[in-house]
């Protein structure tokens, strides 16, 4: 290039960005509300609901600014779908309008063409998902006054096996409340306790108050395998047999214990329900979740039997997990749904459903007992060869949440994949992650990309239910889907493809990162020096600190959803995934040690005393507040990325791209907090919106902030209640205790860089 | 032709000055022009009738965001008063239909930028500092820049905090 070149691209890029630096964004609109309202301009307003995303009914608290709901949170606790289902409520593909064959027609149109379709010959039926209380009581009536039968609500996780073998067992055919704070022993056979199992928040939380012993068996890798105490690995599909001959040491411990709980599903769970009858298990059948009006998939496909007049199918996608069931008999079928599912698609009539916090629904009720047909025992069919385990998703349960992007870009916790398909393989099956895998299961053949994970049992491959959507999996005499499965002509087909992966490396490389779990490297202690040059930072009434006991945290990634809605974190897309360009401002890191123990570190901005981000910013974008904050100033970011590189947590994200969002979803934004443009770098705050309004409500009562009255977004929604938030100066404060107990470490101390973020080592591992 | 090329370059250079100052000139006035919905003298209610700006700003020493005074204020008076002013009987429809009245924003700040109405009506800053004399206007306009360093040079009079992170959000 010349210079005469040179110049006039300088000219004409010069003038362009003068005349786009002078676009103003609309103006905010003023609004004169007709009355006052109960709550002031600026402030949240708390409505109490439930949350629908899964069948547990989680209560919740939605805080509602200028009319958008803006943030949910948990009573006292709210999962990672839970947090992320904000997004449900202003998904861009919401149905709007009724839909009679694809065309948009009004309500008055709908009603007259159920009407009609009424009138001609039945019989008619309603098939919907579980449904308690007002919604249920609604369904009812209508179905009796106009003679429609309630079929068995549709659930692909129906607890049926546990509900039959209650009722022979203890003459229940429900699903028990798990009192695991009345435990002193737990011993869990294949069930996945605190992912997606009945009511995994409460039974996180609880167990994170309970003093108790806990053993995990399972045939695959789980989340809540390597949380428990001792995991011991079992052959695919022996749970039964391994109830029946329970190694030595588990029996005398199960002998010894005062209550211990045993849960099991599937084949095994008449054994456990005989063993926890036998050893007065602490059962609570009175806050139990009914489940007594659900059906099996067995049900289900018993429909295409009969022949039906008009078919009402309400919020659920049973096309997705049994195929043939658009092949039911129905002259007029009336789908009901927030989002087009395959379902809708083969309605005649779809009626949008009113939003999720709108929805009519009731906790738990009652359980009430209902007949079920005795159960043969099974039989224990082990399967020879490698076998494929499909388990529900922590992310998505059993599918239904896999329509909010936001689901997809958290990692799974344990394998860190974002945006999958993926299989989990053994290290013994000799492949690198992200090399396509092909086998067979019940007669397809599928592809997946391999994510190999210590720990993995040899000749088990783990895909999750939601990703075999479309595929209709063998049926357990019990009327569930079998979770093991026999596979055949597995083969690698030596292509490679990038899986969206957020971890570099699971091995902590004795950096000390995790003490609980591996021994840090002697040498590294020499370098336990304060080497800063500047003074020590001094600070009038508050240090926000952090402190997160890791013998509590599990991992499930609520905190990871929860800081994402909080803080207007951008959903970016697996593109940018594989470029590592993940925008979280919290992450979960698994670490696994030689002999294949994990332990999950949450990861976030350090807000360190003397923090290397700062020195290196050559316009003093980031800076240290006199609140012991590493603070980002976005509009005096020109975007060096210097501090990123010189930060050893590895927690500063760059917006590479702007990220817009698609109309209703702007409503969504967090007023107190900026959406940053492209170009800025950012990263976790502390919450400091959240420290402001706590400032500026004791300020207005002269005192000063009191320990407890303001925690994060992460703290306030993790189940296992692991994550504390408070002033250092205040030495009776939680995070003071915490901090200089003798669990407590900091992540890289040896670095000099005194980060605020205290974590307690786990001591039950290493 | 050197020096055709040097007068070229340095024209483009001045052209795109000129248009930014053309554009900022023009965004200036756009902000103080806006249309409203309804004709709104701040001078008539405040020196004629006497009211206090906190009589219709009822949330703005409570909450960090004043917010627009609500239609049942305006019609504790307009029931009765002026009921036959073309602008009341605007006001008045609004009233029936329940709608509520969109203003044109004026005095708006950067996206990153947080502020709190409730602290400064705490520290007994008059709303004139900020807004200049609404009272004396027949339509608001912004008379004061809202520019950090104007804001920052009053916190420091004050002694009132000047840490970064107390504005930027």
């Amino acid at each position: 290039m010349n210079r005469r070149d040179f110049l006039k691209i300088i000219g004409a890029t010069s003038g362009a960005a003068l005349a786009t630096s002078c676009d103003r964004p609309g103006l905010p609109d003023f609004i004169s509300p007709v009355l006052p309202g109960d709550t002031l301009p600026g402030e949240a307003k708390l409505v109490h609901s439930i949350c629908t995303e899964c069948p547990a009914g989680c209560p919740m608290i939605i805080k509602v600014r200028d009319g958008h709901p803006v943030k949910y949170e948990g009573v006292p606790a709210l999962c990672m779908r839970g947090q992320a289902s904000l997004s449900r409520f202003y998904h861009p593909g919401r149905l709007k309008s009724p839909m009679l064959r694809g065309q948009n027609i009004s309500w008055e149109e709908a009603v007259a063409a159920i009407e009609g379709a009424l009138g001609k010959p039945g019989p008619h039926a309603f098939l919907s998902s579980r449904t308690t209380g007002a919604l249920s009581e609604l369904i009812d009536g209508f179905c009796q006054k106009r003679s429609v039968e309630r079929l068995p609500e549709f659930e692909v996780y129906s607890y049926a096996a546990i509900r039959k073998a209650n009722e022979i067992v203890f003459g229940k055919a429900a699903l028990p409340f798990y009192d695991v704070k009345q435990a002193d022993f737990l011993l869990t056979v294949g069930v996945d306790v605190i992912e997606t199992f009945a009511n995994p928040v409460q039974f996180a939380h609880d167990l994170s108050e309970a003093k108790l012993k806990w053993v995990h068996a399972e045939s695959g890798l789980s989340l809540t395998g390597i949380n428990a105490d001792e995991r011991i690995v079992i052959p695919a599909g022996t749970e039964a047999e391994f109830l029946a001959s329970l190694p030595e040491h588990i029996a005398a411990a199960l002998k010894n214990a005062k209550r211990p709980l045993v849960i099991a599903n599937g084949s095994a769970a008449l054994p456990a329900a005989k063993m926890q009858k036998a050893l007065n298990s602490p059962l609570d059948f009175d806050r139990g979740l009914d489940y007594s009006r659900v059906g099996t998939l067995a049900d289900l496909d018993k429909l295409r039997e009969r022949s039906f007049g008009v078919l009402f199918i309400h919020d659920i996608d049973p096309v997705a997990y049994r195929p043939s069931f658009a092949e039911t008999k129905a002259a007029f079928r009336v789908g009901f749904g927030d989002l087009m599912n395959e379902t809708l698609r083969k309605c005649d009539l779809v009626l949008p459903l009113s939003d999720a916090l709108q929805k009519l629904g009731a906790t738990p009720a009652k359980v009430v007992s209902s007949p079920v047909t005795l159960p043969n025992v099974p039989e224990i069919s082990r399967p020879k060869g490698p076998v494929l385990i499909v388990p529900p998703s922590i992310r998505t349960f059993d599918g239904r949440s896999d329509v909010l992007p936001l689901l997809s870009e958290i990692p799974d916790p344990l394998t860190v994949v974002t945006y999958g398909p993926w299989v989990t393989v053994s290290e013994s099956f000799n492949m690198k992650d992200g090399d396509l895998i092909e086998f067979t299961v019940v007669g397809k053949t599928l592809q997946f990309p391999a994510r190999v994970m210590p720990g993995q049992p040899a000749g088990v491959f783990t895909v999750q239910r939601p990703f075999l959507k479309g595929l209709a999996l063998p049926l357990a005499e019990n009327g569930e889907e079998l979770t093991t499965l026999p596979l055949d002509a597995v083969r690698a087909t030596g292509k490679n493809v990038d899986l969206p992966m957020l971890s570099g490396g699971m091995r902590a490389e004795g950096r000390g990162i995790v003490p609980g779990l591996e021994h840090k490297h002697e040498h590294d202690q020499e370098h336990k020096v304060n080497a800063s040059l500047y003074p020590p930072h001094t600070h009038k009434d508050y240090r926000w600190a952090m402190a997160i006991d890791l013998e509590r945290c599990i991992g499930c990634g609520a905190c990871v959803a929860a800081c994402y809605v909080e803080n207007n974190v951008p959903v970016v897309g697996p593109a940018e995934h594989v470029a590592g360009r993940e925008m979280s401002w919290i992450r979960i890191e698994p670490f696994v040690n030689e002999t294949n123990e994990y332990e999950m570190l949450p990861m976030m901005c350090q807000q360190c005393d003397s923090a290397p981000c700062e020195p290196v910013c050559p316009v003093l974008a980031t800076y240290h507040t006199p609140e012991g904050l590493n603070a980002q100033v976005y509009n005096r970011c020109v975007g060096t990325r210097y501090c990123s590189n010189n930060c050893p947590y590895k927690v500063r994200r760059f917006n590479w791209l702007d990220h817009p969002l698609e109309k209703p979803q702007e409503l969504m934004t967090n007023p107190d907090v900026s959406r940053r443009p492209k170009g800025v770098m950012e990263k976790c705050t502390f919450c400091v919106h959240r420290i402001r309004r706590a400032k500026d409500h004791a300020k207005d009562e002269k005192r000063l902030v009191r320990d407890g009255e303001l925690t994060t977004a992460c703290a306030e929604t993790c189940p296992a209640q692991a994550i504390v938030f408070g002033n250092m100066l205040d030495k009776e404060s939680l995070v003071y205790r915490q901090a200089h107990d003798p669990r407590a470490y900091r992540a890289l101390e040896e670095l000099g860089t005194q980060p605020a973020v205290y974590y307690l080592k786990a001591e039950k591992k290493a | 032709m050197k020096r055709l090329a040097y007068i070229a370059v340095t024209g483009w250079f001045a052209l795109a000055a000129l248009l930014f100052v053309g554009l900022h000139f023009q965004v200036s006035v756009r902000e103080q022009r806006l249309e409203q919905p309804i004709h709104f003298p701040h001078t008539t209610h405040v020196i004629k009738v006497g009211l206090e700006c906190v009589k219709c700003h009822t949330t703005v020493g409570k909450s960090p965001q004043a917010g627009a005074p609500p239609l049942a204020v305006c019609m504790e008076c307009h029931k009765n008063v002026k009921t036959d002013s073309p602008e009341i009987k605007i006001l008045t429809e609004h009233w029936q239909k329940q709608d509520p009245v969109v203003w044109s924003k004026i005095h708006l700040l950067p996206w990153h930028v947080q502020f709190n109405h409730k602290r400064h009506i705490a520290a007994n800053v008059d709303c004139a500092v900020c807004h200049g004399e609404v009272k004396t206007m027949m339509q608001v306009r912004q008379v004061r820049s809202l520019e950090m360093g104007w804001c920052v040079s009053c916190h420091r009079e004050n002694k009132a905090p000047t840490d970064c992170w107390t504005c930027h959000k």
